[in-house]
């Protein structure tokens, strides 16, 4: 047991799901709730994350708590943490949601919550291996992705990991005043595995 | 607004269903909770429950509470249907997809006909053939599978019409009646299904 330090963060145990090189996406610990409910409210991390409601510790600790639906074949989203391997610290967040079982597709999401870590390709470096997940283990048929436009380094990221742009909505956003356009992209199975 | 027809009893019967895919003897409808009562006397049935294997008495508060709640549509892990004989205008069986498996794309087939004296009319295989087109071409589905016990000559004869597949003889897997019974498992991949239905 860790001695109680006022200097010595709390030490929570982390569990890899899927390894990286810089980061790992590892399973959400509840002990991350305070962490979570910074960057949902952080008005730089929820300017790109398009969060325009207050929210609450209560309600994301309300959250993490559902399980969906308990059953491991009917989830409709799975999230992970990004695990910083070398500062040891989770930085952000990453999954899949909107899974469409049918149809077969669903939409990727990230946010890195700490502002310190923007720029260093490590969303790219999550996504790719979110994308590996979606086809190779969840089977799915195609993983789409939303930008908006003020939000370049997102698209940047979504063009360098090989998505294409499939359409363009027209100022279907309202950010700080204005509306914006979104950007829907998309990636098929068989073109991810034609990039591999 | 058409008069309401007399149902077999003489009493009314409202129009409240729903075919969701049409057949020709029969259609598979959505289930209504006006029929448990229905359902909770083909499922303790002695002779019906023979064959569906169930050796567990059920209430109608339980038959009841299935109809209390569906889960979003995508998360569903089952889908099913009540057999309504279009000629004699009512509800004969239950048949479905269950145990759907939406990351490997394979579900449980499972068909019962509880009113006795529709046994041996091929009713089964002809609700079970418009469920496994349901499943693949509607669901997306990859393979659907089936598991019958030895004894039911009625089911594996069904099975073979259906264009399904043995794949495996689990020995003494059941015990029904006293007695151990082996299961067997058919199965139909959706290529297979497509090139026996083109």
């Amino acid at each position: 047991m860790p001695a109680e330090n006022e200097n010595s963060k709390e030490e929570i145990e982390v569990f890899p799901f899927i390894e990286g090189k810089i980061i790992d996406l590892v399973a959400y610990n509840s002990k991350w709730a305070e962490l979570k409910c910074k960057w949902r409210n952080d008005p730089k991390v929820r300017h790109y994350s398009r969060n325009i409601w207050p929210r609450s510790l209560d309600d994301v600790k309300k959250r993490s708590e559902t399980v969906p639906d308990g059953h491991r074949h009917t989830r409709d989203y799975v999230g992970f943490i990004i695990y910083h391997k070398h500062d040891k610290c989770p930085i952000g967040d990453i999954g899949l949601n909107r899974i469409d079982w049918v149809n077969r597709h669903a939409n990727i999401y990230a946010m890195i919550g700490e502002p310190e870590y923007w720029g260093k390709g490590i969303v790219g470096e999550a996504a790719q291996l979110v994308l590996r997940y979606a086809f190779a283990e969840l089977n799915l048929h195609k993983v789409r992705a939303g930008v908006f436009t003020p939000n370049e380094r997102s698209l940047r990221a979504a063009e360098k990991l090989g998505l294409n742009k499939e359409a363009v909505v027209k100022e279907a956003m309202y950010v700080d005043g204005k509306y914006h356009d979104i950007h829907k992209w998309g990636l098929t199975k068989e073109e991810w595995l034609k990039k591999k | 607004m058409t008069e309401e027809k007399k149902g077999k009893e003489g009493k009314e019967e409202k129009n409240d269903v729903f075919p969701f895919i049409e057949g020709k003897t029969i259609d598979l409808v959505a289930e209504n909770s006006k029929w448990a009562n229905l359902i909770c006397n083909w499922i303790n049935n002695p002779k019906v429950r023979h064959y569906s294997r169930n050796m567990w008495p059920q209430t109608l508060e339980e038959v009841k509470k299935r109809f209390e709640h569906t889960p979003d549509r995508h998360i569903r892990d089952k889908a099913k249907f009540m057999i309504y004989h279009k000629g004699e205008k009512r509800p004969i069986g239950i048949v479905g997809l269950d145990e759907i498996n939406w990351v490997s794309r394979n579900a449980n087939l499972f068909a019962l006909i509880g009113e006795l004296e529709h046994w041996g009319k091929g009713i089964a295989v002809e609700a079970c053939a418009l469920v496994i087109k349901y499943g693949f071409t509607e669901l997306n589905l990859h393979k659907i599978d089936a598991g019958i016990f030895s004894p039911n000559k009625r089911s594996l004869r069904a099975a073979e019409k259906l264009g399904f597949e043995k794949e495996a003889i689990i020995k003494e897997v059941i015990y029904i009646d006293g007695k151990y019974h082996d299961e067997h498992n058919f199965s139909i991949l959706k290529r297979d299904w497509q090139k026996s239905n083109e």
